[in-house]
């Protein structure tokens, strides 16, 4: 669709604001409650973590690849969602590997899923386990709200 | 059997509208329906052509003082209602004397309606005591809606009601929308209609029910549209959304 196209739209379009768009975070919601359960899981027997993310698969990451992985901080984009999880849990573990101080910067974040937020949380109990220090930063207001609504701020120490 | 609340917080929708003709057109059908009004107003009991309403009704049955089939009135074949009561307003009010329950309707719908097909419950257009009973009784949730925009603004606050519930009672409900008052030849009615089925696809039944004069005439003659006007597009929208309502046809987005 042109440029002119989506402005034409614009104009014919007699609805200001759409009241449920809310809705769309449903879906997300129902998956949020998971990950809740998930979290609880975790505080009560961490061998639900290392079943996902263990201290060994940790330790095993290939401490050979590329020097850019390694870098700390690492800043997370602005959209994070599932499709990119397993790309960023790979890049997590090298990070983790290679440092004893994780800074992970968030001030980009404008969308996030829960699948990327086990995956932190599962970063931040990993790193205690490894006697290491997992920090986020500048979190944006979007990331925030998201924690927030998991109860995630806490052990997510933002 | 089926106990459906045909509810929304909004007034003006066409939820009594959709009652007295979805229930006629399903009973027509030959199954056994019988429709509640938890609306204080009595509306759907004058449409349905009960216009004296000095007995009690399903106030008196939330109030443990009658049973169910105490309060059945046949009204066509296969149909019959149970009328709101003239006290059902305490309920919804909180007065002092009234019971400050959520499972009163949910409790006096347990036994007298086995054989019934359908029980549908007609929502008064609120959000207090009565609607909470509504949710308790019913898995399943039959939404008018009109195509204007405040309507979606009321379907955005009906929506969050319907998940609170959802999580307090941990259970989904079964969710129709069907699309009532509708003006097909405005613009914004088909706006409307796009963002709700982009929210509810699969949800909304097939058949868009028309804004035409003669629904607005039938309730005072105390008939529903298929006896009023049998072969008007109206009647032969209820029909259809009937069928709908039965078999779980829907719309779908054009591709």
């Amino acid at each position: 669709m042109s440029k002119n196209d989506e402005t034409e739209n614009d104009k014919n379009n007699l609805i200001g604001y759409d009241p449920l768009a809310w809705m769309d975070q449903e879906v997300e919601d129902y998956a949020k409650e998971e990950i809740e359960v998930l979290q609880q899981s975790i505080m009560a027997d961490d061998n639900v973590l290392e079943s996902n993310y263990s201290n060994q698969s940790l330790q095993d990451a290939d401490e050979n690849d590329d020097a850019n992985y390694n870098q700390s901080p690492v800043h997370l984009d602005a959209a994070l969602s599932i499709q990119n999880v397993s790309a960023l849990h790979e890049k997590l573990k090298k990070v983790l590997t290679a440092n004893d101080y994780i800074e992970i910067n968030l001030s980009d974040v404008a969308s996030i899923d829960t699948a990327t937020l086990q995956l932190l949380v599962a970063l931040k109990k990993d790193s205690v386990k490894l006697q290491k220090t997992v920090v986020f930063n500048s979190p944006s207001p979007r990331f925030i709200e998201s924690a927030k609504l998991l109860g995630l701020l806490e052990i997510l120490d933002v | 059997m089926r106990v459906v609340a045909i509810i929304n917080q909004k007034g003006g929708v066409g939820k009594t509208t959709t009652s007295a003709n979805l229930c006629h057109a399903i009973a027509e059908l030959g199954k056994k329906v019988t429709v509640i009004d938890l609306d204080p107003q009595g509306h759907l009991a004058v449409s349905l052509g009960i216009r004296l309403q000095q007995h009690g009704g399903i106030d008196e049955v939330m109030r443990g003082e009658k049973t169910i089939q105490q309060q059945i009135i046949q009204v066509r074949d296969n149909l019959q209602l149970i009328t709101s009561g003239s006290r059902l307003q305490e309920i919804e009010q909180l007065t002092e004397n009234s019971p400050h329950r959520g499972d009163l309707l949910k409790n006096a719908l347990q036994t007298g309606l086995e054989c019934q097909d359908y029980v549908f419950i007609d929502c008064p257009p609120s959000s207090g005591l009565l609607i909470v009973n509504a949710l308790f009784a019913t898995d399943e949730i039959l939404v008018p809606m009109t195509s204007d925009f405040l309507a979606l603004q009321g379907l955005s606050h009906l929506m969050g009601t319907v998940k609170k519930f959802e999580k307090v009672l941990k259970k989904q409900y079964t969710s129709w929308l069907v699309i009532s008052r509708y003006t097909p030849n405005r613009k914004i009615s088909r706006q409307v209609l796009n963002i709700l089925l982009s929210h509810f696809p699969n949800q909304i039944l097939a058949t868009t029910i028309r804004e035409t004069t003669l629904l607005a005439e039938c309730p005072s003659f105390g008939k529903t549209i298929l006896e009023y006007s049998p072969g008007s597009q109206s009647a032969k929208d209820f029909r259809k959304l009937a069928i709908d309502f039965m078999e779980g046809r829907v719309m779908y987005v054009k591709k």
